[in-house]
């Protein structure tokens, strides 16, 4: 399969799930109906944006109640994955 | 342009639309949500312990910071020229403060933890981060060593690995975006790369890049190149008060390096705050 025909698979399974959020999206809403608010989409329940929300996830402090990036996570996640070990790790290929 | 690099840009692209899709899905729950201990309950990215990842292989300019120790497993369905099962763990903490001044983290790497294979435990590497957050700006800059000392069973003395790595947090309000770019040496170099006289893998520097969008504040889909394949995944904080984080992906999903099938890969992390 040459490598634009994968892309193009990639792309439709991509848009394909998130279609399917959006019609998610439309069924929660209609079990929404007759509720006297409609939550924006740009607004969390305690009314900050998204944006802000996200940024703040990222200047709290470790051990408060929301961290971001800086939790260790993310490093694991490069240590462990496949880019490293087992396959990226220096001595590989086993000679 | 270069091919590949037209592919990565396209599905650079794709990926906020589909996030732009999932974070409908999202919005649309806020309202009927109430229990942020619930599985997938968190309304807020405020509501979460610890926030999805947005690598599936590239080093990240994040880093670290004392507070924080975790340990994981990770596994691959099929790992590059053996095709066998394989794993690996890992365990660190973070030292410093990335934020106030210098941050980082001291972790140790653990390859090849299949028992059947009788490879288990040969391999291991104890490597440093060290980096800073620049808060006003929202970018993170790391430089890193894996491999500054450790074990194997095949070399007596394997060659570290060097990187340096910048993050970019792109807050909006449909879809929070991270944006991962950084370049390293020997084991970050591309897995194509055949050794002939005068030039050898620990030579080579290559780029690594990751994306991710943030559909779900305990969800993220994540893009991602490093050792010259091309990986996609989703990260997943499955309990918004647990900081467990499940990464689920497919790595050489383009099929970019020679003799080796995409796989299936998985992690498991745990992270302790103290």
């Amino acid at each position: 399969m040459k490598h634009s025909t994968k892309l193009s698979v990639l792309a439709a399974a991509l848009l394909s799930v998130g279609s399917f959020g959006s019609v998610y999206a439309q069924d929660e809403d209609a079990v929404q109906a007759g509720s006297e608010s409609t939550p924006t989409q740009a607004t969390s329940e305690s009314g900050s944006s998204k944006a802000a929300d996200f940024t703040a996830a990222f200047i709290t402090t470790p051990g408060e109640a929301a961290i971001g990036g800086d939790n260790g996570t993310t490093n694991a996640n490069a240590e462990l994955s496949p880019g490293f070990t087992p396959y990226g790790y220096p001595s590989y290929p086993k000679n | 342009m270069n091919q590949r690099l037209k592919q990565l840009l396209s599905i650079a692209v794709l990926l906020p639309l589909c996030g732009a899709a999932f974070a409908q899905a999202d919005s649309g729950s806020v309202a009927m949500t109430s229990n942020k201990n619930a599985f997938f309950g968190a309304d807020s990215f405020s509501d979460v312990v610890a926030l999805p990842g947005f690598s599936v292989a590239a080093p990240t300019g994040m880093v670290a910071s004392w507070g924080v120790a975790y340990a994981g497993v990770s596994g691959i369905s099929k790992a590059v020229y053996s095709s066998q099962v394989d794993g690996a763990a890992s365990g660190g903490f973070g030292f410093g403060n990335a934020q106030e001044f210098i941050g980082g983290s001291i972790d140790l790497g653990i390859g090849s933890i299949n028992p059947t294979d009788g490879d288990a435990m040969s391999r291991g590497n104890i490597g440093i981060t060290l980096g800073h957050f620049f808060t006003d700006a929202l970018l993170g800059v790391s430089v890193g060593a894996k491999n500054i000392t450790g074990w194997d069973n095949d070399r007596q003395d394997p060659d570290p690995s060097y990187y340096v790595a910048v993050t970019k947090v792109l807050p909006n309000n449909l879809a929070p975006v991270m944006l991962n770019v950084g370049a390293g040496s020997n084991g970050y170099a591309k897995l194509n790369f055949r050794p002939s006289p005068g030039k050898e893998r620990k030579d080579e520097v290559d780029v690594f890049a990751s994306v991710a969008a943030y559909v779900h504040p305990q969800a993220s889909v994540v893009i991602d190149y490093t050792v010259g394949a091309t990986s996609i995944g989703t990260s997943l904080v499955p309990f918004a008060k647990l900081p467990l984080t499940v990464d689920l992906g497919f790595w050489n999903v383009l099929n970019d390096i020679d003799g080796a099938d995409p796989a299936f890969i998985g992690s498991l992390t745990y992270a302790f705050l103290f």
